[in-house]
């Protein structure tokens, strides 16, 4: 497993499973895939470690053709299922292979639970591009806003957890692996956020592959400013929604998201003070 | 969303960027030439959504035509985009300038630069209208 085809296996698979769990209306299988698509990332990070430990190069690229569009729940998790099986063999011995073994074990098994169970199988909505918010009325200049917002910041979180995460596993202080980690908690909960958004507006769709010019930094003083401007840059976007924006509950969530914002440009703030000593 | 020709080409006869040092924001453009037609584009980006659909709707107009045709299809898009918004404008000029850069790189290696792609900085910023 110990190669960089193995990993771009698990990169898809994590997102497979939290689009899987962002597309589903039921809330105990919605938590119960999210709770795998965090054990499919943490996962990853342990492959990438091994990875960077034996210098072996690896990339985020994803096969062309993969999707997580589907018509029904079930058609998304036979799909997961056969994308599982196909990696048992990838497995060796190693203390970290068996680990990631038994946890796919868990994950088919309960997987295959659910699919024994007709009632629990869904015809998504999440992808037929219907744009409306459930049963609140929104105007469709607010519909616009919300969908250009999601759409752009949907990427934009997954490209922060996917460049963060490139960083971390190259930290070279315990203060950086964790301002890092912290940055990367911050963006799932953003992702995850946003992508049930835009499930409910049946606009859910992936984020677009990242080149490695977006995340093999080479000066980290220069990409910890830009992502501050990047920062202010989502906050004056949170602002601009949660004014436009008359639905309450829509209104004090974009407040909510843009006040951690703000956080994050202290934590990147504390990371360039380590730099300059 | 489903960008057309997104993603980077396997042996490219060219490869450009174009970047702003100000946002870090770049778009890189691939492109295959087969005596003077464009058999194949690619392009990437980290940009906004407006350098995502201008770059699928550019490299869908260009495929398959020749350079003449790209370079006055570029030219056209140039002037219709300078009718709207700066941040459109800047957006258009990213995907444009990797694509000149892309042309300058394949020149530079058929004149026996060893040279992996050709970059090239914008003067405009694509950064979020307050």
């Amino acid at each position: 497993m110990s190669d960089a085809t193995f990993f771009q296996r698990k990169h898809q698979l994590w997102l497979r499973i939290a689009f899987a769990s962002f597309a589903t209306t039921n809330l105990q299988i919605k938590n119960r895939l999210y709770e795998f698509s965090v054990i499919e990332f943490r996962h990853l990070k342990w492959v990438a470690e091994m990875l960077v430990e034996s210098n072996i190069p690896y990339d985020y690229e994803r096969d062309k053709e993969f999707c997580i569009e589907s018509e029904t729940l079930f058609g998304l998790l036979n799909t997961t299922i056969k994308e599982i099986e196909a990696m048992q063999s990838h497995y060796d011995d190693s203390q970290l292979s068996q680990r990631i073994l038994h946890d796919e074990h868990y994950i088919l098994q309960t997987l295959q639970e659910t699919l024994a169970d007709d009632s629990l199988d869904e015809k998504f909505t999440a992808f037929n591009r219907t744009r409306q918010w459930g049963d609140t009325s929104l105007s469709s200049q607010e519909l616009d806003a919300l969908t250009l917002f999601l759409f752009e910041e949907s990427y934009k979180e997954y490209e922060l957890i996917m460049v963060y995460f490139y960083s971390q596993m190259r930290a070279s202080t315990p203060l950086q692996y964790g301002s890092f980690q912290d940055l990367i908690d911050e963006s799932h909960f953003h992702l995850r956020s946003f992508g049930e958004m835009m499930a409910k507006m049946g606009i859910l769709s992936l984020p677009r592959m990242l080149h490695p010019r977006t995340y093999k930094i080479t000066d980290m003083e220069k990409f910890l400013y830009d992502g501050i401007t990047e920062e202010e840059n989502a906050k004056e976007e949170c602002r601009r929604l949660s004014a436009l924006i008359t639905d309450e509950k829509l209104s004090t969530f974009f407040e909510f998201i843009n006040f951690q914002e703000s956080y994050h440009i202290e934590i990147m703030k504390k990371l360039l003070k380590e730099i300059h000593g | 969303m489903h960008p057309k020709n997104y993603g980077p080409l396997e042996n490219p006869t060219g490869v450009g960027v174009g970047h702003s040092e100000t946002s870090g924001e770049f778009v890189i453009f691939y492109i295959n030439y087969d005596g003077e037609t464009i058999t194949n584009v690619g392009y990437a980006t980290n940009g906004c959504h407006d350098t995502v659909v201008f770059g699928s709707m550019f490299t869908e107009m260009i495929k398959g035509e020749t350079l003449e045709y790209a370079h006055k299809a570029a030219q056209k898009l140039t002037e219709k985009v300078a009718l709207g918004p700066a941040k459109q404008q800047a957006c258009a000029q990213m995907v444009l300038t990797s694509f000149d850069a892309a042309q300058i790189n394949q020149t530079n290696k058929a004149n026996g630069m060893d040279e992996e792609l050709h970059a090239i900085e914008i003067g405009l910023d694509c950064e979020v209208e307050v």
